[in-house]
């Protein structure tokens, strides 16, 4: 793995990717550079993932469907409302008011 | 600004968690809110059908429950509720006619159909895009083939059959 030597003092060197299957051995190897020889210390600090935040649209609309579903109706209420829909929509009938025709 | 008209029935599936098509409804409401800065509204109209359906009933519990709907609709500042204007009334004339001709449609047949029409009359106006169902005489889709101003899709299909 290139790059992942890097010397920040004269006494601390760090090494990045180091991989599962490293050796302490493996990673003494690793920090002799330039015929230096190193005591190796470990610490082992977990790579945070940035956290990738939500578009605010999704988080407006995530609201509002909260919102919607806490209405909370009952299956009669939804059919009784689907039903007035249906109905609505069946008997709107216009007449034509030049004509006189129903349309 | 992306505007989409929720029909009523939308509404009524996203105020139930067990209705069956909250859950593709709920999807795909949040998968456009990912892709764009989305707008919910729905026509007045929606709410003429919603009272007409509180005022049919005289079970105590239904129409305590659909005007909790009705006032959370009202009072939400997210949903823009479109009213009936000059403008939508002569799209819904040419609309009207343009459906009649391209289905061959009687004029009994026609009639049940005036709400679909007041509602996309708005959506066009509106250049909103309408979340319905279509009915069994097609008549979203067949406005879509004649009118490049009208955006409909429906999202209670499966996912790869969205129009």
């Amino acid at each position: 793995m290139e790059n992942t030597i890097e010397r920040v003092s004269e006494k601390t060197v760090m090494l990045e990717h180091v991989l599962p299957q490293e050796t302490i051995g493996d990673l003494v190897k690793r920090t002799h550079l330039e015929g230096t020889h190193f005591r190796v210390f470990i610490t082992v600090e977990k790579v945070e993932a940035e956290k990738t935040r939500e578009p605010e649209s999704v988080i407006r609309m995530a609201a509002l469907i909260k919102r919607l579903e806490s209405n909370d109706i009952s299956e009669e209420t939804a059919e009784a409302l689907e039903k007035g829909v249906e109905e609505f929509r069946e008997n709107f009938a216009m007449r034509n008011p030049f004509t006189g025709e129903g349309t | 600004m992306n505007f989409f008209l929720l029909d009523t029935n939308a509404v009524i599936h996203l105020s139930r968690k067990e209705a069956e098509h909250h859950e593709k409804i709920k999807a795909k409401m949040l998968e456009k809110a990912l892709q764009v800065d989305i707008r919910i509204s729905i026509s007045i109209v929606s709410l003429y059908e919603l009272e007409y359906g509180v005022a049919h009933t005289n079970n105590e519990e239904i129409i305590s429950e659909s005007r909790r709907i009705i006032e959370s609709i009202k009072k939400d500042r997210e949903i823009t509720i479109f009213s009936l204007t000059e403008a939508g009334a002569e799209i819904f004339g040419e609309i009207k006619e343009q459906y009649r001709k391209e289905k061959g449609i009687g004029k009994k047949a026609l009639q049940k159909h005036n709400i679909d029409l007041i509602i996309a009359a708005t959506a066009i106006e509106a250049g909103a895009t309408l979340v319905s169902q279509d009915n069994k005489d097609k008549i979203f889709e067949i406005l879509k083939s004649v009118r490049d101003d009208f955006e409909w899709e429906d999202w209670t299909l499966d996912i790869g059959k969205i129009n």
